[in-house]
């Protein structure tokens, strides 16, 4: 948690979250912390910590279950694979094919530097 | 508005009751010392109003030292200065009714210990003065000595809540100027009424007619000073010792 | 359910400790009390809570006025600096007595505290540090249980360490027992992120009064070469600004607008949104 960040908190909280799922760190089914227990980890007012975790209720990621707590929803790590695919898609592989097409680049030598790339890349 | 009374009470008597216990066990002390230096000595002897006049000095004392550091606390814990106030001369008159009461039982039994030892005897304020010829006190006169001690320690404590509550109000040049007046006003009044020709006597003769009047001068006292206090506490600011 | 307070005045003589203020503390809300010394924050929470009268205005606690009345005295714990306890008291002893007023007094977890902290029971307040006399005092407003919960200052002297413990306590507090909960401190930094709605306090008068991610939200800072920076401030309401060499920084009020090249917009912490305010009220 950077507070000096650009990005509001409870921003940050979201995507910590986020990570958390993907990772497979906090499962499916499974019961992440509570408003309480992020608040005063994170030394931030409840109130923000609920705006972070509500995000991802709205974004059908976490569900209430009523006097237990929030947990991660079935299909959410699915759910947001997709939708970093998608957002890796607009945010390198839009920019990747404009510059591609600058440089004069097709498809076909567009796949080889890449193939070469997961070679050559760790 | 209610008054959340019972928690005051409860310390304050509490506290004061602390206190009172350490001055009889002083005072029983001193009793205990004076007793072994009379198996020394032959001569006549007699212990009066040693009780009466410790502890009515002691409570005047307590009412210095108790009332703003009660009226602090009460008041930390959500307790106003009325209920505060109120629930401490409760309490004071609790812890005087119950300490004449000990005084009472304990002079009794000295008295009735010592009632044929010949150069020693035990009495207090209301016996010297009202039942001087008695050497051991019956059941009625010690009731009439109780009530008698009960509202002196009562007045006592008022007066001393005065001093405490006077000089905390004031603010440093009328400090001074109280505490110089004092002991003018202390010398300066028998000579006042002198000059006036006021003649105390016959307030005096009407005093020690009974002890009821005593009693009587006690309770007005308490009623007058304890009004005063009340004006004096009601919008004082409340703030740390220091 | 709030404590409202109207129009309080607190008058010296030779000045205005509050002039008119007008606030609602509403249910179970961090607020933060913030404003330089001096501003009246202290003594708008000492007649709160009936340690001192205004010479205006009124207080009432859920309704009910606070003169002479315990039940709405009662309601509010003011964790202050200065110790309303007799000197030779003991810790434990302090304990007892509100163990006697509060009947929700929470004794187990008032030792527990204790020995978190490290503040021994059996010792007497007058020899207490500033800062354990402090944690003394905190110890006691985190286990009575009350729905007002006031803190004016609460980790003077206290270590970094401690201080970190306090926040979370409260915190925890909060979050499992819910009440209002005022902090009152110019150490905004640490507090900023605690706290929902600011109430901000300057030569007795209230500037602000607002959630505070409103005012952290409703500003930002530019910067960039000054020029350039001059520039963009046209039209807009700058509140402070700061130069060192051919570089500019302002802190701005209102919406970003478009971010010309060479400038950087950035967010806007409250201690800096705080320092910028009173900036620009000492240019008045």
């Amino acid at each position: 948690m950077n507070y000096q960040d650009e990005k509001p908190i409870f921003l940050q909280l979201a995507e910590q979250l986020e990570e958390g799922i993907l990772s497979g760190a906090y499962p499916e089914e499974s019961r992440v912390p509570s408003i309480t227990e992020y608040s005063v980890n994170l030394k931030i007012n409840p109130a923000t910590a609920l705006k972070g975790i509500n995000l991802l209720v709205d974004g059908g990621l976490l569900y209430k279950k009523r006097g237990l707590g929030m947990f991660v929803a079935t299909g959410a790590r699915e759910k947001l694979k997709n939708r970093r695919k998608n957002q890796f898609y607009r945010d390198y592989v839009e920019k990747l094919i404009r510059e591609a097409k600058n440089l004069g680049l097709d498809a076909a030598e567009l796949e080889t530097l890449i193939e070469r790339g997961f070679e050559d890349v760790d | 508005m209610k008054m959340n009374f019972k928690p005051a009470f409860r310390y304050q008597f509490r506290s004061l009751l602390r206190g009172g216990a350490k001055s009889i066990i002083i005072i029983l002390g001193v009793l205990l010392i004076l007793l072994l230096f009379m198996n020394m000595s032959a001569s006549n002897s007699s212990v009066t109003g040693m009780f009466g006049g410790t502890v009515a000095i002691f409570l005047f004392v307590m009412g210095i030292v108790c009332i703003r550091g009660d009226l602090r606390l009460c008041l930390q814990f959500g307790v106003s200065r009325r209920t505060s106030f109120l629930s401490e001369l409760t309490a004071v008159l609790a812890v005087s009714a119950l300490l004449s009461v000990v005084g009472e039982v304990i002079t009794g039994i000295v008295q009735l210990a010592t009632a044929n030892v010949p150069n020693f005897t035990v009495s207090d304020l209301c016996q010297l003065d009202f039942f001087r010829d008695t050497r051991v006190l019956g059941f009625g006169g010690h009731m009439i000595s109780a009530l008698f001690n009960s509202a002196l320690f009562f007045s006592s404590f008022i007066c001393g809540v005065f001093f405490s509550l006077l000089f905390w109000r004031l603010n440093k040049f009328w400090t001074i100027v109280a505490a110089i007046s004092i002991p003018f006003i202390l010398n300066g009044f028998p000579i006042l009424l002198h000059s006036l020709s006021i003649d105390l006597s016959p307030f005096m003769g009407w005093l020690n007619s009974s002890p009821f009047n005593f009693v009587l001068l006690w309770l007005l006292t308490a009623a007058l000073v304890g009004l005063v206090d009340w004006l004096l506490l009601r919008r004082a600011n409340i703030k740390a010792k220091t | 359910m709030s404590i409202e307070i109207t129009d309080l005045t607190k008058d010296y003589g030779d000045a205005l400790a509050l002039d008119s203020v007008t606030l609602t503390l509403g249910r179970d809300k961090i607020y933060g009390l913030l404003g330089n010394n001096g501003a009246g924050k202290s003594t708008l929470l000492s007649i709160l809570t009936g340690r001192q009268y205004p010479s205006a205005g009124k207080v009432t606690i859920d309704g009910e006025e606070i003169t002479n009345n315990d039940s709405a005295l009662g309601k509010v714990y003011l964790v202050a600096e200065q110790n309303m306890f007799p000197e030779d008291m003991k810790v434990s002893s302090a304990f007892d007595a509100a163990a006697i007023f509060y009947p929700g007094f929470d004794r187990t977890y008032a030792e527990k505290l204790a020995n978190k902290f490290g503040l021994s029971l059996k010792k007497k307040i007058k020899t207490l540090s500033t800062g354990y006399a402090s944690i003394f005092r905190l110890i006691l407003g985190l286990s009575v249980d009350v729905p007002y919960l006031i803190f004016d200052e609460p980790v003077l002297g206290l270590d970094a360490q401690h201080r970190d413990m306090f926040y979370r306590l409260l915190l925890e507090r909060y979050g499992e027992k819910p009440c209002t909960v005022v902090i009152s401190t110019h150490l905004i930094a640490e507090a900023a992120d605690l706290i929902e709605h600011a109430v901000i306090l300057r030569d007795g008068r209230i500037l602000r009064d607002c959630p505070s991610e409103e005012l952290t939200m409703n500003a930002y800072t530019v910067s960039g070469p000054t020029e350039l920076v001059d520039r963009y401030l046209e039209g807009r309401h700058a509140l402070s600004s700061n130069i060192l060499g051919g570089l500019k920084s302002a802190c701005v009020a209102g919406e970003r607008g478009e971010k010309p090249d060479g400038l950087e917009f950035s967010r806007v912490s409250l201690q800096d949104y705080f320092i910028s305010l009173m900036e620009e009220e000492d240019k008045k």
